[in-house]
């Protein structure tokens, strides 16, 4: 579990600024942080996996300050995908992947018979077994994004910190993709997922927090969270709030000002 | 780590090892150095051992610790083009060196040192510490400060050398000019032993960090994430390649162009895993020097040419090929 109390985070020379009194993550759940750019969900996501440290307030894991804890025993408990998963070097990606099992190796790095295990399951659960021989030079952008949280589910955490995880991907592979989450949910894992995609958010994920130019507007389930008032105040006229035909969890489409368009 | 490949290499340095010592302007064969009755050292043993040996023990290691140091440097800040030359370490080293050479009251030795080396890697030190403390930042060390100091500093040195050039003696200029060449015309195993109390370590602590250089390839945050502690692992890596650098340097003078094409041509033939690319790199970087040094000698023999010629000679058109191949733009 992740704690953060009174956080407060600026940036030099910005008068922006993230304000979140408390928030926590939690094991076998999936949340959602949405927002507008420039809202802080992935300031806020970096600060929960000890990536960023506040200016002020403090981040717990299991209890610890994370501060305290080694970044290696961080790893083993918490998995960060970044929004850029750039390679410099053209790795395969069996390679990429067994990177992922860093935090579980001694001083040489060398992988044991369960981490090539674990490697393999990781590259299972994400569909890349057959790629595993491929370089990221030779994969699509969504297929490279796969790797890369292999490379994270192999670290065997206890939960999962995702930044922009579906941005490059089609509709069908996001989808896939957040079933691959509910999969690891059901496995206990706690998922936290930062998007621009509200309706994605709205239909997966069992609570939602709402963050507003460093402020956390709302949070609980995504009925509380995206409502009218808020999706006013938030994104002004533009939006409509209509609800999904199947689950009736909110949904949001463009509205076509016809006036600015002519 | 792909073993096949280790093992390539190191053939590839056992047998450069083994057979370069036999080149040179002398001709010298087997039955020359060990089926001879003379109670006495005779001129073809003493060439061999003193001479042959130790030279190409020289190049094995400078060439090697060259292509290691470029491999690291160019990993870590993620930059095709880093060497020890980019860094600044090259230029810092050659300013002490010269400094030394120009005022003859500096000049002096204790056993295998010698002052030159020390006032080269004084300079290497220096310089190391300025671009460390220029770029080193409270979220970590910025690596386009540390690559623009290091590209400045070098910069400043060949300045300040260009004037010390201008006000020297055609003495000293000689003597300088020649270590500026690159030279492991060396007599003796003093130079080797000078070497290795900074060599050693720095470059065991480069082949302890292997793995975690996979990581840094990556970046930052992915890094992090895996649970490196990349602050840590670029401080350690940046001071153990400065250092084994500027070790060889001290004692070689700078010789160009190994440092920066043997990595990329390990990549280019072996795969990227750090694990992999270290080792072959030294390898590699080893039995290039050995072999260009082997050419230094003969090609217009009985005068020798600095090896420093015949790298830039070798490795210039090679780097310009692979410049405008595809494949560098992925490296």
């Amino acid at each position: 579990m992740i704690e953060l109390k009174n956080i407060i985070h600026t940036f030099p020379g910005s008068h922006w600024r993230l304000d979140i009194p408390q928030f926590s993550i939690e094991a076998s759940k999936i949340m959602g942080i949405i927002g507008p750019n420039g809202s802080g969900k992935s300031t806020l996501l970096r600060i929960s996996a000890g990536i960023l440290n506040p200016v002020k307030g403090t981040v717990h894991l299991s209890g610890t300050e994370i501060k305290k804890i080694k970044r290696k025993e961080i790893a083993k408990k918490i998995g960060f995908l970044p929004q850029e998963t750039a390679s410099e070097y053209d790795f395969t990606v069996k390679e990429l992947v067994q990177m992922g099992r860093y935090s579980h190796t001694g001083t040489f790095g060398t992988l044991e018979n369960v981490d090539y295990q674990i490697t393999k399951e990781s590259l299972k659960s994400t569909d890349m077994e057959k790629m595993s021989n491929r370089r990221l030079s030779q994969l699509s952008g969504g297929e490279k994004k796969r790797a890369f949280l292999a490379s994270v589910l192999a670290q065997s955490p206890e939960i999962l910190l995702l930044d922009e995880p579906t941005s490059s991907l089609d509709i069908h592979r996001q989808v896939q993709f957040f079933h691959l989450l509910l999969g690891l949910v059901k496995q206990g894992m706690g998922v936290v997922v930062v998007t621009h995609n509200v309706n994605f958010a709205s239909l997966f994920c069992k609570k939602l927090i709402f963050l507003s130019d460093g402020n956390l507007i709302s949070s609980g389930t995504p009925d509380k969270v995206i409502s009218k008032k808020i999706i006013n105040e938030v994104y002004g006229e533009n939006v409509i709030l209509g609800s999904h035909p199947e689950t009736h969890s909110p949904f949001l489409l463009p509205r076509l000002i016809r006036n600015k368009l002519k | 780590m792909n073993k096949k490949a280790f093992f390539v290499y190191a053939l590839l340095f056992f047998m450069v090892g083994v057979i370069s010592p036999w080149v040179g302007p002398e001709y010298i064969t087997p039955f020359d150095v060990f089926s001879t009755d003379s109670p006495t050292i005779t001129p073809a043993q003493e060439i061999f051992i003193f001479q042959r040996i130790p030279r190409v023990l020289l190049a094995l290691i400078a060439g090697g610790t060259l292509a290691l140091t470029g491999a690291v440097f160019q990993t870590l800040f993620r930059n095709p083009l880093v060497e020890p030359f980019t860094l600044g370490i090259s230029g810092s080293s050659a300013l002490g060196a010269f400094v030394t050479i120009l005022y003859p009251s500096l000049w002096l030795k204790w056993g295998p040192f010698s002052s030159v080396q020390l006032f080269a890697a004084l300079g290497a030190g220096i310089c190391l510490f300025l671009i460390y403390t220029l770029s080193n930042r409270a979220e970590g060390v910025s690596i386009y400060t540390l690559l623009l100091a290091g590209v400045t500093i070098s910069i400043i040195c060949s300045g300040a050398i260009l004037l010390l050039t201008y006000l020297s003696d055609p003495h000293s200029l000689v003597v300088f000019q020649h270590w500026m060449m690159g030279g492991i015309d060396v007599i003796g195993y003093k130079s080797l032993f000078s070497m290795s109390p900074l060599l050693v370590p720095a470059a065991a602590v480069l082949f302890f960090h292997s793995k975690e250089l996979n990581h840094m390839a990556l970046n930052d945050e992915m890094a992090v994430g895996h649970g490196v502690d990349i602050k840590k692992i670029r401080r350690n890596v940046f001071i153990g390649g400065g250092v084994a650098a500027a070790s060889v340097v001290s004692v070689v003078g700078p010789i160009g162009f190994v440092g920066l094409l043997v990595p990329h041509a390990v990549r280019y033939l072996s795969g990227y895993d750090q694990r992999t690319v270290l080792p072959c790199s030294f390898f590699l970087g080893g039995a290039a020097l050995a072999l260009c040094d082997a050419a230094a000698r003969t090609v217009i023999a009985p005068t020798e040419l600095p090896v420093g010629i015949i790298t830039a000679v070798i490795g210039g058109p090679l780097f310009i090929r692979l410049l405008i191949s595809r494949r560098l733009q992925k490296l």
